[in-house]
């Protein structure tokens, strides 16, 4: 299952390379990204946040993610998206634990919430002209990392 | 000498730079990011790092700050750059504030270095294709805003 996947994602790169501009991911266009989780088989849902701006809630191995746009102009035109997940640690999380955390990954970054609780987000600036479908893969497989990196690290089970 | 191995150099990262596409801005292409600062009109000079990798130091605001290189293989076809800076303080920033500072802002990371500084970093994957010159540059002013932001933060 997974290697007929990853052989559907490098043919589908290598045409998108073809047409450069054709098969971009985009904050700006929602559907962009809807079209990258489907490709990827990940089941996704395009809704709006309490803002009116777009969001998209995603399945991935069995756990629910939201993925937020932002910098959007009335809802639409979003520059870029935020990846985010949150763990309820009812407080069993450090500031020096988030601090080491912070210190030793790259690309997103943790904190914890007002309630003692963390949460882990990475931003992607995706502009005018977006990240082609293979470099945003990239982008989606080290989310997934960090989030596996940190569920490690704060002792989730 | 130093000449000929600058121009055989460009010519290699002449040929590599077909992955990229033709204005866009790469980290597996230092030059692209040389470029760009040198058409912002931003002092940068390019060297290497302690593994070798690419490494690029800038001038901006009267800050010298770095621009790291990272996934190269063997010095070359980086897949990520990562703008950093580190302010020393004169007392270490309570882990509540820059914990507040993660908080509060999207894309940079903060966190208090070993030595007790307070260090933000920046990181941005370019892949294959990079990116477009235009979002490169709301990039790097992204950036330079939070630069000024932080310091202002810390202040």
């Amino acid at each position: 299952m997974k290697t007929v996947s990853a052989i559907t994602s490098v043919i589908f790169a290598l045409s998108v390379g073809a047409t450069a501009q054709a098969g971009q991911v985009l904050a700006s266009n929602p559907q962009s990204i809807m079209d990258f989780f489907f490709e990827q088989g990940i089941p996704a849902q395009l809704g709006t946040d309490s803002y009116n701006d777009p969001m998209i809630d995603y399945r991935y191995e069995g756990e629910a993610y939201s993925l937020f746009f932002y910098g959007c102009t009335d809802g639409a035109r979003c520059d870029s998206v935020q990846f985010k997940t949150g763990h309820r640690v009812g407080g069993k999380v450090t500031l020096d634990s988030v601090n080491a955390w912070n210190a030793e990954y790259r690309f997103g970054d943790a904190y914890l919430t007002d309630n003692g609780d963390t949460n882990l987000t990475y931003d992607i600036l995706t502009g005018a002209e977006g990240l082609s479908t293979a470099d945003f893969s990239e982008v989606f497989g080290q989310w997934i990392s960090m989030v596996e990196d940190f569920e490690d690290h704060i002792g989730w089970q | 000498m130093f000449f000929k191995r600058m121009i055989i150099g460009t010519a290699l990262v002449g040929t590599l730079a077909t992955s990229a596409m033709a204005d866009n801005v790469a980290a597996s292409d230092p030059n692209t990011l040389m470029s760009y600062f040198f058409n912002e009109g931003i002092p940068a000079r390019l060297g290497s790092d302690d593994v070798g990798d690419p490494m690029i130091t800038l001038r901006h605001d009267g800050e010298e700050f770095d621009v790291f290189f990272y996934g190269c293989s063997d010095n070359t076809d980086c897949q990520s750059i990562q703008f950093a800076i580190t302010y020393s303080t004169s007392a270490p920033t309570p882990l509540e504030a820059i914990n507040t500072w993660n908080a509060e802002n999207f894309f940079v990371r903060a966190y208090l270095t070993d030595e007790g500084n307070s260090r933000l970093e920046f990181d941005v994957l370019t892949g294959r294709m990079g990116l477009d010159n235009a979002d490169f540059d709301d990039v790097f002013k992204t950036w330079a805003r939070y630069l000024e932001q932080f310091a202002d933060y810390l202040d």
